[in-house]
């Protein structure tokens, strides 16, 4: 984070804007260079106003029906007469002509009195285009709430004050991005999220610089602990009801305008293993589901080091019965088993690959004929065995059953130096890639926070609701990695208390 | 005294268990039974628990020396001033090197023999110390971090042990106490040297958050050790004959290999390729105890001296090759090391105690 | 910078596998040796053959045979390398075989090859053949290659009962101990490669026999075992076959010195198999169980004196004496135990008789 504050300073005296007027004049002639900007003198009754906007900005229909009809009506003799008439709230009079730069941009209207006045009154009447709130497509859930972010922040703020009708949910807004001049909110409740927390990411967020700011993604790689990092140190979600649930737990939520998807902070390891979805579960099945998902990805990281390293130095390991079959499979490959597991892989990598960039129709087909030809035709062409051609498979469904895309993606490119480390040393080699693993995720953290929580740390008070999730009942204090303000959720004895037989 | 340690690099108090007991489950294990059962034939198990005792006393001991924000290197400095103390922490320090060192080159040797014949002590001992690095560059934190995964991770080893009691004789214990005084006592000597590594204690304590709440944890750390230094020393001697067990090298890895299950046929392979992550917790805490020393007589940067110490151990693990004399270093080192925790360290709580009776009355 | 560093090290790492890489073994490029036998050849030397699965796409495996002599077990194999397509490696080693008339001369010089290399298996199961052990690695066993078929072989009658569990380790282990002798399946060569019983070893010299009649009763003086047949023939009309669920023996040491006796005591369930008498009654099944003890105690006196002409302990009394006497020597066992008074006590119990009366 130095880095963003050394540049920061020397920085800052430079103009934001690349074009920069002195005066009303100059601005009217910038902004004429542009084609999508009127600029034109309006005859009211006796009278005649200058209008001048971007039309691609405003929304015309305000301009016509509340705008021009309201001061239509009668004559004018000031600006402040004028904005008394208009029924905007966003309404103010400037002479600034920073100000009136900027806001033209934003969609505001300038309207003056005469053409070389230096003063002049904004109103606000942009034109949004956004499309409607819709179904998550990421964590898409069977049951609860179905209702997914979209990329406009006014409405995802809605989505989460819906959930979360309290004073104290407080929301610090920062305009992030040289050009694009996003605008970043960062969501907190009160009383509960951790100053020290807070402050960290307001100070991180703050110290952003960057010319564009698309996306949510941007913030997460730019302000994680350790960006050099494979692993998201930052949750990122889709799900208003998710956010509610995390900023109800203490953590702190990010948004930026123009992204579907927001970002929780701190998060640790075992959250991006766990689905929404467990928590509408009974926690019985949605701990055993947790847990499957949880050996699936030890699986899918492991089996094609394993099959590596039994194959080309541990035949000693190999089971009697399934000897036959390797061997007769393997015999015709001429390829050595490394060879062998990496093509297969990048097959995999490639169908994946084809499937998300295609339409999704015609993806659908590439996974399924893909798969399923390229499959048993290098079978048959003796690329590969039929052994590893199942394992491949089963280890490529088991990466997908991470909930969260970004890990997804981790989980499966780790697999790789995982394969080169087999190679080098066999079992040896796996046990050694696993050893980097941990101490990478040891050495990760998240806001400051250890990322390996609640495993390292181990804290048992917040297993709870980590590999396993214990009930409602049993979970009520807030997770000890957030070091919260508030610690009780709800009640404990309340929610524990037992009535006697027949009572 | 030193700096004192920011709270945020410290650990929690019961994060010690994990400390002691992982640097005290080292490459040991893999063949104390042959050596223990020398004197003592199949009553040894009695001398590993006396071991665990005497390790228990010593822990006792580090733990009454210690105060708040204090380490061996305090100590040193108020009982034999500066130079005098800065030299015998120069010696702990080298111990610690060279422990550490000993015990990459009997786990590199096992590879060696076991799965690998013709692979290379410099280009294995690159990886591991590349891994070395990584971990000791995160710090204490995540050093420590490292001790925990590394007992919790390898305990489904512990189940490996019911395996071989199928071909289990269990009259092989019988009669019990069968031995003299002298022999279990010998026998007792074999076996502390299992137990060494966990005068690392004297160096990490002003890591640990509550030192006093750590006392306790200490000592179920040795408890722990001493429970499973037993079940194995039970399951090798139900297991082997005597004189089989006295002829084996690696007894436990011998144990190992009876081990069949419907995916794995050979258990031994996996067995040794997991032990990496048992010598882990042991090659980093010592390491990082060795480099730890050296920064606090010589106030010199630690990232440096690690890569110093990391290469000294690279150099000497090329160097020495050959089981006879491998055999001949460890027994130095393990010499070496019984004097130290069961000599020098309760010289010092002697000394260090009568030094603080004289200062009181003053 | 670091990360520069970093690389070049890893770069170096990588480009050293190419002059100091391992011994790869992939599984396919190896010829993995699942039986090998020894027999005695001229001039103090020794004929080591093996036999190798080799596999075919077709799900059958065709076993190739080597064969050669030479005087040491790895010199044999050295020279059994010469004649091979792919490096021999036995970390699949699943049945050595011992000529009777090689293990006459003693097989502790021989074993010494198998427990020193880490890669053989504990469980390698070891027998001792009544012929020459190529002839019985070189029969056709249908669809299956010679070592897998004799190691399921020797499992299946070990699981069955037929002979107590033996295996490398456990060979080695009564080798070692001085209370017991060890003892390994019999096969003989016939029509077929069956087993015939079980070679009884003197420390490690093959002295003899028990037939594989005995081998039920043999089997309940050694140990606990189960699911194993045991015929009691009594004329065409009441003859009938029991087998064992379960078998329990005990041993108990009574007197002292020359006095000593020691009662093996044997308790049996079982079901009957087959009957010829016709219907079952309780005195009928009473009528059983004694004669079936009866030609047990008969066996086992047999057995029991045939170990002590024998001079050999493979029923491990004398790690059963030491573990329940202190002051204990074993030269005084070795002068004791010719001297021992055996007095088998046999208990059976038919627990049920199949789904008819």
């Amino acid at each position: 984070m130095k880095l963003f504050g050394k540049k920061k300073s020397a920085q800052k005296k430079q103009s934001n804007t690349l074009l920069e007027p002195s005066n009303i004049i100059e601005l009217i002639d910038i902004c004429n260079t542009s084609n999508d900007f009127l600029h034109f003198k309006e005859p009211i009754k006796k009278q005649k106003i200058w209008i001048s906007f971007y039309k691609s900005l405003i929304d015309t229909e305000i301009l016509h029906r509340d705008i021009l009809e309201n001061i239509q009506e009668y004559k004018h003799y000031s600006l402040e007469e004028i904005k008394e008439s208009i029924p905007v709230e966003k309404v103010l009079t400037t002479k600034d002509v920073k100000k009136m730069q900027t806001k033209l941009l934003r969609g505001y209207i300038l309207i003056r009195l005469d053409e070389y006045d230096q003063q002049g009154l904004l109103i606000n009447a942009p034109l949004k285009k956004t499309r409607n709130v819709s179904v998550p497509e990421v964590e898409f859930s069977v049951i609860g709430p179905k209702e997914a972010f979209i990329e406009s922040i006014d409405t995802n703020l809605n989505l989460v004050r819906h959930h979360l009708p309290i004073p104290e949910l407080m929301i610090k807004e920062v305009k992030v991005g040289r050009l694009t001049k996003s605008k970043v909110a960062v969501l907190y409740i009160e009383g509960i999220a951790n100053e020290e927390n807070i402050n960290t990411v307001m100070q991180r967020v703050e110290d952003i610089d960057i010319d564009h700011l698309i996306d949510s993604s941007y913030i997460t790689q730019i302000i994680a602990d350790n960006p050099k990092s494979p692993f998201p140190q930052l949750l990122d979600t889709e799900r208003p009801d998710r956010t509610a649930a995390v900023l109800a737990e203490g953590k702190i939520v990010i948004m930026a305008d123009g992204s579907p998807h927001v970002l929780i902070a701190p998060a640790n390891l075992t959250e991006f293993f766990i689905s929404f979805e467990d928590y509408f579960l009974n926690p019985f099945i949605a701990s055993a589901f947790r847990i499957i998902r949880f050996f699936s990805v030890i699986f899918s990281i492991l089996v094609t080091p394993i099959y590596v390293a039994a194959l080309t130095y541990h035949y000693e390991l190999i089971p009697k019965d399934l000897m036959g079959t390797l061997i007769t499979s393997r015999e015709v490959v001429p390829l050595p088993p490394i060879l062998e597991a990496v093509f297969l892989e990048l097959t995999i990598e490639l169908l994946r690959e084809a499937g998300a960039r295609l339409p999704t129709k015609v993806g659908q087909t590439i996974g399924i004929v893909g798969g399923i030809v390229i499959g048993t035709a290098s079978v048959e062409a003796g690329l590969t065995s039929n052994v590893l051609l199942i394992l491949i498979a089963l280890a490529a469904l088991a990466s997908f059953t991470t909930p969260v895309y970004q890990m997804s993606n981790t989980i499966r490119l780790i697999r790789f130096p995982f394969l080169i480390f087999a190679y080098l040393f066999g079992m040896l080699g796996v046990v050694l890639g696993f050893c980097f693993l941990i101490t990478h995720l040891l050495r990760l953290s998240s806001l400051g926070r250890p990322f390996l929580e609640p495993i390292y740390p181990p804290r048992l008070k917040d297993m709870k609701d980590a590999i396993i999730r214990l009930p409602f009942s049993r979970n009520t204090k807030r997770p000890v990695q957030l070091q919260t303000q508030q610690t009780e959720k709800y009640s404990y004895k309340k929610a524990t208390k037992k009535k006697d037989i027949d009572e | 005294m030193g700096k004192p340690v920011s709270d945020t690099l410290k650990v929690s108090s019961f994060l010690v268990f994990f400390l002691v007991h992982s640097v005290q489950v080292g490459i040991g294990i893999l063949s104390f039974e042959s050596a223990v059962i020398e004197y003592a034939s199949y009553d040894a198990w009695i001398s590993v628990i006396i071991a665990g005792i005497a390790v228990h006393v010593v822990v006792w001991m580090c733990f009454k020396m210690l105060k708040q924000d204090e380490d061996i290197f305090d100590i040193h400095n108020t009982l034999f001033g500066k130079y005098a103390g800065g030299v015998l922490g120069f010696l702990i320090s080298i111990y610690f090197l060279i422990l550490s060192a000993v015990t990459l080159r009997l786990y590199i040797e096992i590879i060696q023999v076991w799965m690998f014949p013709h692979i290379s002590v410099l280009y294995l001992g690159v990886v591991f110390i590349i891994l070395f690095y990584y971990v000791i560059n995160g710090g204490f934190r995540v050093v420590a971090g490292i001790c925990f995964l590394g007992t919790v991770i390898p305990l489904y080893l512990l189940l490996t042990l019911l395996f071989p009691l199928e071909f289990a004789y269990f009259h092989n214990l019988m009669p019990v106490l069968n031995h003299s005084v002298k022999d279990l006592l010998l026998s007792t000597k074999e076996m502390t040297l299992s137990f060494l590594g966990f005068s690392t204690l004297l160096i990490y304590y002003p890591f640990i958050k509550h030192p006093e709440k750590a006392h306790k944890w200490a000592h179920f750390g040795v408890m722990f050790t001493i429970f499973i230094y037993v079940a194995l020393t039970i399951v090798a001697f139900v297991f082997y004959d005597e004189e089989q067990l006295s002829t084996v090298i690696w007894p436990t890895l011998g144990i190992w290999k009876i081990i069949e299950m419907p995916f794995v046929e050979r258990f031994e392979y996996i067995g040794i390729s997991s032990w990496a992550m048992v010598i882990l917790p042991n090659m980093t805490l010592t390491l990082w105890a060795a480099t730890r020393g050296m920064k606090r007589i010589f106030h010199v940067n630690q990232r440096k001296t690690v890569i110093v110490f990391l290469l000294i151990v690279l150099i000497a693990n090329t160097l020495i090759n050959g089981h006879e004399r491998i055999m001949k270093l460890s027994d130095y080192v393990s010499r070496m090391g019984f004097y130290t925790v069961f000599v020098y360290i309760p010289f010092l709580f002697i000394a260090y105690t009568i030094y603080q009776k004289v200062r009181k009355s003053k | 910078m670091r990360a520069l560093a970093l690389g070049i090290v890893l770069s170096t790492v990588v480009l050293l596998t190419a002059g100091c890489g391992i011994e790869r073994q992939i599984v396919d490029d190896i010829s993995l040796v699942t039986a090998v036998g020894y027999d005695p050849a001229e001039g103090n030397k020794i004929q080591g053959t093996i036999a190798v699965p080799n596999f075919q796409a077709e799900g059958t495996v065709m076993t190739e045979i080597f064969s050669d002599t030479a005087m040491l077990m790895r010199e044999n194999s050295a020279k059994l390398n010469t004649e091979a397509n792919r490096p021999l490696a036995t970390g699949k080693l699943e049945v050595i075989l011992f000529n009777q008339e090689l293990a006459k001369e003693g097989i502790q010089k021989l074993k010494d090859v198998f427990v020193r290399d880490p890669s053989i298996g504990s469980r390698a199961r070891l027998a001792i053949t009544e012929g020459p052990t190529q002839e019985v690695l070189t029969r056709q066993y249908w669809d299956n290659d010679a070592g897998m078929y004799l190691s399921d072989m020797l499992e299946q009658n070990i699981d069955r009962g037929t002979i107590p569990e033996t295996n490398l380790h456990l060979f080695v282990y009564a080798l070692y101990s001085k209370g017991a002798d060890p003892y390994l399946p019999y096969l003989s060569v016939e029509d077929m490669v069956s087993i015939d019983g079980i070679a009884l070893l003197d420390h490690d010299r093959y002295v003899g026999k028990i037939p594989y009649e005995q081998t039920y009763t043999f089997n309940s003086l050694v140990g606990d075992f189960q699911n194993a047949t045991f015929p009691i023939h009594r004329g065409d009309k009441k003859s009938a076959t029991v087998s064992n669920i379960s078998s329990d023996r005990t041993i108990q040491f009574k007197g002292s010195g020359k006095n000593m006796e020691l009662i093996i005591d044997v308790k049996q369930k079982g079901i009957l198999r087959e009957y010829r008498g016709g219907k079952i009654t309780k005195k009928v099944l009473k009528n059983i169980e004694e004669s079936m003890e009866k030609q047990m105690k008969k066996q086992a006196k047999d057995i029991l004196k045939k170990l002590k002409e024998l001079n050999i302990d493979p029923l491990a009394l004398g790690n059963e004496y030491h573990s329940e006497h202190r002051n204990f020597s074993w030269k005084e066992w070795e002068k004791m135990y010719p001297e021992l008074k055996f007095t088998p006590k046999i208990d059976v119990k038919i627990m049920e008789y199949g789904i008819r009366r």
